[in-house]
C-alpha cells in the first residue's frame, strides 16, 4: 500500500517532496517515474555541507524550486526523502541513476557521493523513512558510483 | 521598526560568521570528513575496542583504514570479520553514525557489508 502510494505521488509531473518541488524535465526520462531525476535533484540540492548552489536541474531542463535547502533538521528530512525513494527504486532506476551520475560535473558527482554518505550515517526521525534500512543499498550504490570515478 | 531591522541584521551577521567558520574548518579538514563517512558507509556494524584488542586485530593481519590516521587524535578503523571481532573481550557494539561515542573512540572494528 505504502509502495503504491509513493508511486502515485511520483507519477505526477510535478513532485512535491518535503517542501522541495521537483519539476519533471521536458525530455521524458526512460523510467515511468523519473525517479532518477528526483533522486539526483535531492542528492545534488540536499544538505551536503560540501556543496552549495549550482543546481543540477538547471543544466538538465528542469527546476528544483521551493524552499532552499537549509542545514539542520529540514536538510536532514530532505535526505530522508531519498531514503524513502530507495524503497521503491527498481534495478532499472538505479541503472539510470548511475548513468545520469556519469554525466554530472565533478563537483556535483562529489555532492551526490557526499550526500549518500551523510544519508548512511543518519539516525531515524519520527514519521520519516528509516535510513538505517537502506544502508546496504547505499553502500552498494556508493561502490558503483565510485567505480565510475575509476576508484577501487 | 528600526529595532526589528537591527535584530535581523545581527542574526544575518551571526549566520554569516558561523558559515565562514564552517567553510574555514572544512578547508582545513581537506575532505577528511567525507573520507571518514565513506569508510563508515561500507560498515554494516561497528564495535568499539580498547587499545590491546585493537592491537590484536592489527597483529592478526587486518589493516587500519588510512583516514583514521588523518584525524586528531588518530583513530584506528579496522575492517574484520564479525566472528573475529566478537572474540575480543572489549568489543562493544555501537551504531554506525557520527555519534560522540564513535568519534571519541580510539579504536573501532567494522564489519563490511557482504
Amino acid at each position: 500500500m505504502e509502495r503504491a502510494r509513493h508511486r502515485n505521488i511520483l507519477a505526477d509531473s510535478t513532485l512535491l517532496l518535503n517542501g522541495l518541488e521537483l519539476v519533471r524535465p521536458a525530455r521524458q526520462k526512460r523510467g515511468a517515474l523519473a525517479l532518477t531525476h528526483a533522486l539526483i535533484c535531492l542528492f545534488a540540492n540536499a544538505p551536503s555541507r560540501a556543496t552549495r548552489g549550482r543546481p543540477y536541474t538547471r543544466r538538465h531542463g528542469a527546476t528544483a524550486s521551493g524552499r532552499r535547502r537549509s542545514p539542520g533538521a529540514k536538510g536532514d528530512r530532505d535526505l530522508l526523502v531519498v531514503a524513502g525513494m530507495f524503497v521503491i527504486a527498481s534495478a532499472e532506476d538505479l541503472d539510470e541513476l548511475a548513468s545520469d551520475y556519469r554525466s554530472l560535473d565533478p563537483e556535483l558527482r562529489y555532492a551526490v557521493r557526499s550526500n549518500l554518505t551523510v544519508l548512511s550515517m543518519m539516525a531515524p526521525l519520527d514519521r520519516m523513512p528509516d535510513p538505517t534500512q537502506q544502508r546496504a543499498q547505499v553502500a552498494a550504490l556508493l561502490r558503483r558510483l565510485q567505480s565510475a570515478e575509476g576508484e577501487p | 521598526m528600526i529595532d526589528a531591522m537591527n535584530r535581523r541584521a545581527i542574526k544575518i551577521k551571526q549566520r554569516a560568521a558561523l558559515r565562514r567558520w564552517e567553510y574555514r574548518q572544512r578547508h582545513y579538514a581537506r575532505g577528511v570528513w567525507f573520507r571518514l563517512r565513506r569508510v563508515l558507509a561500507d560498515a554494516k556494524e561497528a564495535f568499539l575496542l580498547d587499545g590491546p584488542d585493537g592491537d590484536r586485530l592489527i597483529a592478526a593481519g587486518f589493516a587500519s583504514e588510512r583516514v583514521g590516521s588523518e584525524l586528531a587524535p588518530p583513530k584506528r578503523l579496522v575492517f574484520a570479520p564479525r566472528e573475529a571481532i566478537l572474540e575480543l573481550p572489549s568489543a562493544h557494539p555501537v551504531a554506525v553514525r557520527l555519534s560522540p561515542e564513535l568519534l571519541s573512540a580510539s579504536c573501532v572494528a567494522l564489519v563490511r557489508f557482504a
